[in-house]
């Protein structure tokens, strides 16, 4: 006779298996964290609601009407890091809070993480990685983009919808080299090996760094420019970034870098 | 400056502050596979680099002109109809596009033509 024993094996699979897991677990919904389990209690332990968030963690529901309102609201907090429901899942069961109902009912287990999800408003992001934003419905968890356009506008704001008719009508666009390089905006020159495009480029950033008024025709605004170049374009150093910094009328031009 | 033996990200963070520091206004990227450190292919890695080390620089109001290679000719495929190496984000996250063509080669000429289009204006 073979017994059932499925909980004494997920219990064995969660106390040796969990922290695998948890480096990169493996999503139930399609998200994939970019934390591990251990760097998610970190950074919920050194948040402002940390104190909170330890005394769920530490299995006190005090303050909560029930225990499932105390898995909830510890889901909630959890899933601001993590909107990866195995990783949600696997660090309830290291929370003291973990109980039978939540390893023996997967519908609880599913309906409290998906409340959480879609309940979220904001998520966590790296401090050198831009904004992270939840929109709509909180299963969408796509990185966006900053929304900055210009110089500091939109860095840390939240969010907010606005009528076209309370915006200021924008002004003349900007140009570095007219109708073709916009200032604050990308521009890409692409093509063939050996048609000139770095030294093109390099034209056009003498040209607008020194007191042309025109290049090949068209107006140019003066600026200081840099050059990013790499040694693998001078074709010596693949991959190796030597330097080239040109300030208003003074070049240098590039050194290849031997260190 | 040289940023010899470092990652490319630690790069374009110094040349941020470099460009703050003297009030640049266009940087030149030369060229994008080398600074990419990525899979040029992959939508992810083109609009993380777009992301991460560009979008900065755009925040600060400085223009980037990026250099950036085209993929060979195939059988019956014109110069013009080819794009950047890659994926399209490339191209869709810029705002001008321009395609580089040799047109004409003589001893130490070349007669380069641009073409290509812009979504900025009247190219």
């Amino acid at each position: 006779m073979i017994r059932d024993r499925a909980e004494e094996l997920e219990t064995f699979h969660i106390r040796h298996f969990a922290k695998q897991m948890g480096e990169r677990s493996a999503s139930a919904n399609g998200h994939h964290s970019e934390l591990t389990d251990e760097e998610v209690i970190a950074l919920a332990k050194g948040a402002k609601n940390a104190g909170k968030f330890e005394a769920l963690w530490g299995g006190d529901t005090s303050g909560y009407a029930s225990h499932s309102e105390a898995d909830q609201a510890l889901i909630s907090l959890l899933a601001f890091y993590t909107q990866d429901e195995g990783q949600l899942d696997s660090l309830y069961r290291q929370s003291a809070l973990c109980r039978e109902k939540w390893i023996e009912r997967p519908d609880y287990r599913q309906r409290t993480i998906q409340r959480a999800l879609s309940n979220l408003t904001d998520t966590y992001a790296p401090a050198d990685d831009g904004a992270q934003m939840v929109v709509g419905n909180g299963h969408a968890n796509f990185p966006s983009p900053s929304p900055s356009l210009y110089k500091d506008e939109g860095r840390g704001r939240k969010l907010e919808a606005v009528k076209f008719s309370d915006m200021e009508m924008p002004g003349p666009r900007r140009y570095l080299l007219k109708a073709i390089v916009l200032a604050a905006y990308v521009t890409l020159l692409y093509g063939d090996g050996g048609v000139a495009k770095s030294l093109l480029a390099l034209a056009l950033a003498v040209a607008i760094a020194g007191d042309a008024k025109e290049w090949l025709g068209r107006e140019v605004e003066s600026c200081p420019y840099f050059t990013w170049t790499s040694s693998s374009t001078q074709r010596s150093r693949p991959g190796v970034f030597t330097n080239c910094v040109v300030v208003r009328d003074s070049i240098l031009l590039p050194r290849i870098c031997s260190t | 400056m040289s940023a010899l033996g470092h990652p490319a990200r630690e790069a374009f963070t110094a040349a941020l502050e470099a460009c703050k520091e003297h009030g640049v206004e266009l940087m030149v990227v030369d060229s994008l596979g080398p600074a990419l450190q990525g899979d040029a292919e992959a939508a992810r890695d083109v609009i993380g680099f777009f992301q991460k080390s560009i979008e900065p620089f755009r925040a600060e109001g400085i223009a980037i002109l990026i250099i950036d290679h085209q993929s060979r000719l195939q059988a019956g495929q014109s110069y013009q109809s080819k794009g950047a190496f890659g994926s399209v984000f490339k191209t869709n996250l810029a705002r001008s596009v321009i395609q580089a063509q040799a047109t004409e080669r003589g001893e130490g000429t070349l007669t380069v033509r641009r073409g290509r289009r812009s979504t900025t204006s009247d190219l």
